[in-house]
């Protein structure tokens, strides 16, 4: 049952040199459930596609889908009201550098308390009915700091953002994320500025949360390495085109595109005997600029197997679950 | 952030330290004094002591200059608070409406009234403005603080208030006639003012709403109103605030030319007749009263701002 | 929504506001300038006469309406002695002098004060002579200290006055704005308390308004209607004066309701002003002259002929409507037409540029010679523009090939420099305080006058002399009268003065005024005005 089903996702921005297609035809699916990781270079274009799940974009941006659908409700065709509604129940999402995400002239309390979900009048009667009081939203908020993993939710609360360390932000920022039970949390690059200490805690927490409460997780990651034990299900993006797609295991054991080769050979592993200075693996060339996009598979002028079919767009495979875009897919360890 | 405030009065004392000396010197001078006496020290002590004391010295007319200066200041003072009163309640709101919504066509016709306002010098504003119940029939005062048929006793020189403690000889015809004759020079001011807060606070509305923590709320589903009203504002005023303290004195001396214009008893036209009646007393006593009166009213605003800002908060250095 | 009401409700205040036409029992006058002193026995510029005469003093005698003849004021009725020697005033009994928080007098005004009043400028050694004096004021010295010899107490009420010779003006004398009767009491009691230069300045008089405060800084003069006046009790109560110096201001504040009356407005808004249906205009003929004298001492001034020629070379015409509009009325003659003395056998100045170039030619005048044109910097009531007249003479003169170069000085400066000699031309203008051609011809002509006092060309002829003083001896009216003639004819063949314009005194007011009185020789009068409600 897929959370999030979107086809051909297609962003054109409005530069001076004229409109630049920056995402070309994504396709993702998110299985409900699942913590799914999306993975591609600064520049890929991941925290557009998150964008514009959200309906967060510029007035300028061109967005086009085939499909969009969350569940069974379509974005694309929700008013603004509506998808503010969906926003803050079905979606929530979690940035780099949580610090700045946070209101700089409020305290934590009040920032965590507007995000609260408010009771509904039918609720509140209820509950005078019952006599069953509801729990203040004091008591609310430090169970959800607690779930989070913040111990000393008094200090917390009382701080300004910026007497916070990153990881303590981050946890606040999840806690907001979670305060509505949303089915599904975009992290955006969430643990990129952060020591490896606190990357562990943040990422036990989000594999907790889609554990104990089903959250789906859509994982944005530049480092490949850091998301692959987390990830049930993975899909790489390079300079805004799919490239592969699949569960977990079907990448990491059979990777058919040359990029997940070329990702998977990066991730150091401390294992090995790597020798002093050696030159570490990386495929040649640069991410092209948005102006200077190839035409057909953007990987073109860097892939070891490019061809001259590559400057048409590969039209993407479906293998058991297993997608890939390319002309010439590795096809020896199926 | 105490530390801040210490050094924030440091900054005063060194800066009413070098006022005191040019108001000395020009006292030196306009008793025809010139520096070359050796004594200048003790002179200069002297000086202080009975500045410090309340003794000012008196004008021509054997009026103590200390509460001739307060009364004149008290006026322009009172001009320039009903005018940012005004230009506050028009200006905010355009401006945080041209913030929000960028390049639109109302955003653009904003920022050129903005453009006017600050193009159009003061006098020449105000001369028109006098000449207003003439060409346009409007019966609005043009001249003079307050009508000539209401002696209002001198409390607190400060005349809204004096007209409202008056209340038992005139009763609110006094504070009616002084409120219209401000209305005018009010209007002059304020168009510059709007001017002013309006390219400010869009400046500062936009470089808020395109911070992260604006995207977040947008991101966590907080309707536009609600967004604005607590989490844009709060952020846009402290850089505003900012910007209007270092225009305070641009403020206060436009205020003292619309008053000449219109004869308002302010101090401009204070120091525009001692000078013509050749009282130069009033000058030190001048620069010591208004400026005296910015730097204090500097440092409460920095109080302000940070109470207001907890990123001033953590400020360690004065800017 | 609650901002745009809040906005809404402070602007609906103003909506309270009402103009001060609305409060009837108040008057503002927007004047020129701030008075010289409250007591128009030493000063005599106009606005002292606006602020004082009619208001605070009355006199012995005043002009009636048409100013023409003599009414009873404080006397309430006289004779003249056979010999014409002397003349006795019978005095007006129950008159209150004004009651303020300075003076408070313990009796009726008797002949007591009148001796005082008049003492004061009569007698040298009385301390109030030299009080508040500056200098030898021309009115203290003649013609009227001239031709008193002494004022006697016949009884309380009954005084009278010994002359030197037979004349006929001492009416007119009584009547000008220096005949005002001060009270001796509050003389006495300053006196004993050190403080007698206040008499002029914290006034008591027995007119129909008392002086409450005034207050040089702001310009703001306030009176209070005598409650205890003698003659008809004015019906605006608190009257203020309010000195406005800008003309265009106290236009825009007759039209915004600041002011009610206004006087002396801009000449060039006269025409808009008229056009106005919300205001009224009052023009009073006023024998103030405009006047362009020439230094007859000075070199090359000295030849009549030359200053002939000058008059010919000046386009009047265009000065009268560049600077005076309506306000003023071309002349020929130095006296004014309404004086019983005009010679309707003048001569009319004519514009004759090549005349005047011939004349100057024949007479041998050094064109490379540039001739100065003195004058003020501070416009009067002479004159609403002193430097743009220059001007304009200056183009005349230089279309026939004369420089000439204009010397604006302030007032100190002026009279230094008038006391010099150092000038060719002098523009400037006279005022005739009284209503006697002698008041007017004597300090233009006469050989004691000085400059200051008036004789800005330095006149002096034996001839002019002998004519000036018969003709104040005169009795007989008819010979009088050719004196005078005679008087202007020499004027004109020799010309040591151009006579510009008469000046129109003109004074606007609100619709609703009515009432209003302006006399030319003593000053706007507001016993009688009347102010209804505005709609």
């Amino acid at each position: 049952m897929s959370l999030l089903d979107i086809r051909n996702l297609s962003i054109d921005i409005a530069t001076a040199q004229g409109k630049v297609r920056v995402i070309d035809k994504v396709s993702l699916t998110i299985v409900d459930g699942s913590i799914h990781g999306l993975v591609g270079e600064s520049g890929s274009g991941k925290s557009l596609i998150a964008k514009a799940i959200l309906g967060l974009h510029n007035a300028s941006w061109t967005v086009t889908a085939d499909r969009m659908f969350l569940g069974t409700t379509d974005l694309t065709k929700l008013s603004s009201k509506n998808r503010r509604r969906i926003m803050r129940k079905e979606i929530a999402m979690i940035f780099q550098h949580p610090r700045s995400y946070l209101d700089p002239s409020k305290k934590i309390l009040p920032q965590i308390r507007e995000v609260l979900p408010t009771i509904s009048i039918k609720r509140r009667l209820l509950n005078i009915i019952k006599r069953s009081p509801e729990p203040s939203p004091r008591l609310r908020i430090k169970e959800l700091l607690h779930k989070v993993g913040i111990q000393n939710d008094r200090i917390v609360l009382a701080s300004y953002p910026y007497e916070l360390s990153e990881g303590i932000c981050q946890k606040v920022m999840i806690a907001m994320a979670i305060a509505n039970n949303p089915s599904l949390i975009i992290a955006d690059e969430p643990t990129t500025a952060m020591e490896p200490v606190t990357q562990e805690q943040i990422f036990r927490l989000l594999y907790k949360l889609n554990q104990l409460n089903n959250t789906t997780i859509l994982l944005l990651s530049n480092n490949f390495g850091s998301i692959r034990d987390l990830s049930d299900y993975i899909t790489l993006i390079y300079c805004g085109q799919t490239v592969e797609s699949g569960s977990y295991k079907q990448i990491i054991n059979s990777p058919m595109h040359p990029y997940t080769e070329a990702m998977i050979k990066t991730i150091l592993d401390f294992d090995e005997n790597i020798s002093h200075k050696s030159q570490l693996y990386t495929l040649p060339g640069n991410i092209p600029s948005a102006n200077q996009l190839p035409i057909g598979c953007r990987l073109g002028p860097r892939c070891p197997r490019a061809q001259r079919t590559c400057v048409i767009n590969p039209e993407p495979l479906n293998l058991k679950g297993h997608m890939i875009s390319c002309h010439f897919p590795s096809t020896d360890k199926n | 952030m105490l530390n801040y405030i210490s050094r924030r009065l440091n900054l005063l004392l060194i800066n009413a330290f070098i006022l005191t000396i040019i108001a000395f010197l020009l006292a030196q001078w306009s008793n025809g004094q010139s520096l070359t006496d050796t004594n200048y020290i003790i002179d200069y002590v002297k000086y202080i002591s009975a500045i410090l004391q309340g003794d000012w010295g008196s004008s021509i007319d054997n009026r103590l200059i200390l509460q001739q200066g307060l009364t004149a200041f008290a006026s322009t003072l009172e001009l320039c608070i009903i005018s940012f009163i005004t230009a506050a309640l028009i200006a905010i709101p355009l401006g945080i409406f041209a913030g929000f919504y960028p390049n639109h066509f109302l955003d653009y016709c904003i920022m050129t009234i903005a453009l006017i306002g600050l193009a159009i010098p003061i006098f020449w504003l105000a001369v028109i403005t006098t000449m207003l119940p003439r060409l346009t029939g409007i019966t609005l005062p043009i001249d003079g603080g307050i009508s000539p048929i209401f002696e209002v006793p001198v409390v607190s020189g400060f005349m809204l208030i004096d007209t409202l403690l008056a209340e038992d000889l005139y009763q609110l015809n006094a504070f009616y006639d002084r409120l219209a004759h401000l209305f005018l020079p009010s209007i002059v001011l304020s168009f510059f003012l709007i001017a002013e807060i309006i390219r400010l606070t869009r400046r500062s509305i936009t470089t808020v709403m395109k911070s992260n923590y604006i995207k977040a709320a947008y991101a966590n589903g907080l309707s536009k109103t609600r967004l604005v009203l607590h989490h844009v504002l709060k952020n846009a005023l402290p850089s505003i605030i900012h910007q209007l303290r270092l225009q305070l004195s641009t403020i206060i001396s436009f205020a003292m030319v619309i008053e000449i214009v219109f004869s308002l008893p302010g101090a401009g036209v204070w120091l525009l007749n001692s000078i013509k009646e050749e009282d130069y007393l009033a000058l030190p006593a001048a620069v010591l009263i208004i400026s005296g009166f910015i730097l204090l009213f500097s440092i409460f605003i920095d109080i302000f701002l940070m109470i207001i800002s907890p990123l001033k908060r953590k400020s360690l250095y004065v800017d | 929504m609650r901002f745009l009401f809040t906005i809404a409700m402070t602007l609906l205040l103003y909506g309270c506001y009402k103009n001060e036409s609305v409060i009837t029992d108040t008057l503002i006058y927007c004047s020129e300038a701030y008075p010289q002193s409250f007591n128009s026995q030493i000063s005599h510029d106009i606005s002292t006469l606006d602020a004082t005469t009619h208001q605070l003093y009355n006199r012995l005698v005043k002009f009636d309406a048409s100013g023409e003849s003599f009414i009873p004021d404080l006397a309430t009725h006289w004779q003249q002695s056979d010999d014409k020697l002397s003349f006795t005033f019978f005095l007006r009994k129950n008159v209150n002098f004004q009651h303020t928080d300075y003076f408070t007098p313990t009796r009726f005004f008797n002949a007591d004060d009148v001796i005082f009043s008049f003492q004061r400028m009569l007698e040298i050694n009385t301390p109030y002579n030299s009080i508040n004096r500056a200098g030898d004021s021309y009115f203290y010295n003649h013609p009227f200290t001239n031709l008193v010899a002494d004022v006697i107490k016949i009884d309380d009420y009954t005084v009278k006055f010994i002359l030197n010779e037979p004349d006929v003006t001492l009416l007119a004398n009584l009547a000008a704005h220096y005949g005002v009767i001060i009270s001796k009491q509050y003389g006495e009691k300053l006196l004993s308390i050190g403080h007698p230069e206040k008499i002029d300045y914290y006034p008591i008089g027995t007119g129909p308004y008392q002086f409450k405060n005034a207050n040089k800084r702001t310009g703001i003069i306030r009176y209070n209607a005598h409650p205890q006046y003698w003659g008809v009790r004015p019906s605006i109560k608190n009257l203020i004066f309010e000195v406005t110096t800008n003309k265009t201001k106290r236009h825009s504040k007759l039209l915004s309701g600041e002011c009610d009356i206004i006087t002396y407005p801009e000449p060039s808004q006269l025409d808009k002003m008229a056009a106005n249906p919300k205001i009224k205009l009052h023009r009073t003929a006023t024998d103030n002259l405009a006047l362009w004298s020439f230094n007859t001492v000075a070199a090359q001034f000295n030849n009549k002929n030359i200053r002939q020629a000058f008059s010919y070379a000046i386009d009047q015409k265009t000065i009268i409507e560049a600077i005076f509009f309506q306000s003023g009325n071309a002349t020929s003659s130095l006296l004014a037409e309404q004086s019983w003395a005009y010679n309707p056998k003048r001569i009319t100045l004519q514009y004759n540029p090549q005349l005047a170039l011939e004349m100057l030619k024949n007479n041998n005048f050094d064109f490379n010679k540039t001739i100065t044109i003195l004058t003020s910097i501070e416009n009067s009531v002479f004159n609403p523009n002193f430097h743009k007249t220059a001007e304009l003479i200056q183009i005349n003169l230089f279309d026939i090939g004369i420089k000439s170069e204009i010397i604006s000085l302030l007032p100190a400066a002026l009279e230094k420099r008038l006391a010099s000699g150092h000038y060719d031309t002098y523009l400037t203008g006279i005022n005739m305080p009284m209503n006697d051609p002698d008041s007017l011809f004597r300090p233009l002509l006469s050989c004691d006058a000085t400059v200051a006092e008036g004789n800005s060309s330095q006149w002096c002829s034996k001839r002019v002399q002998t004519l000036l003083d018969s003709a104040l001896l005169e009795s007989n009216f008819i010979k009088r009268i050719m004196s005078y003639y005679k008087l202007q004819e020499i004027t004109q063949q020799d010309r040591p003065y151009y006579p510009i314009a008469h000046v129109l005194r003109v004074d606007a007011s609100n619709q609703n005024i009515s009432g209003l009185r302006v006399d030319p020789l003593t000053g706007i009068d507001f016993q009688y005005i009347r102010k209804t409600e505005v709609n």
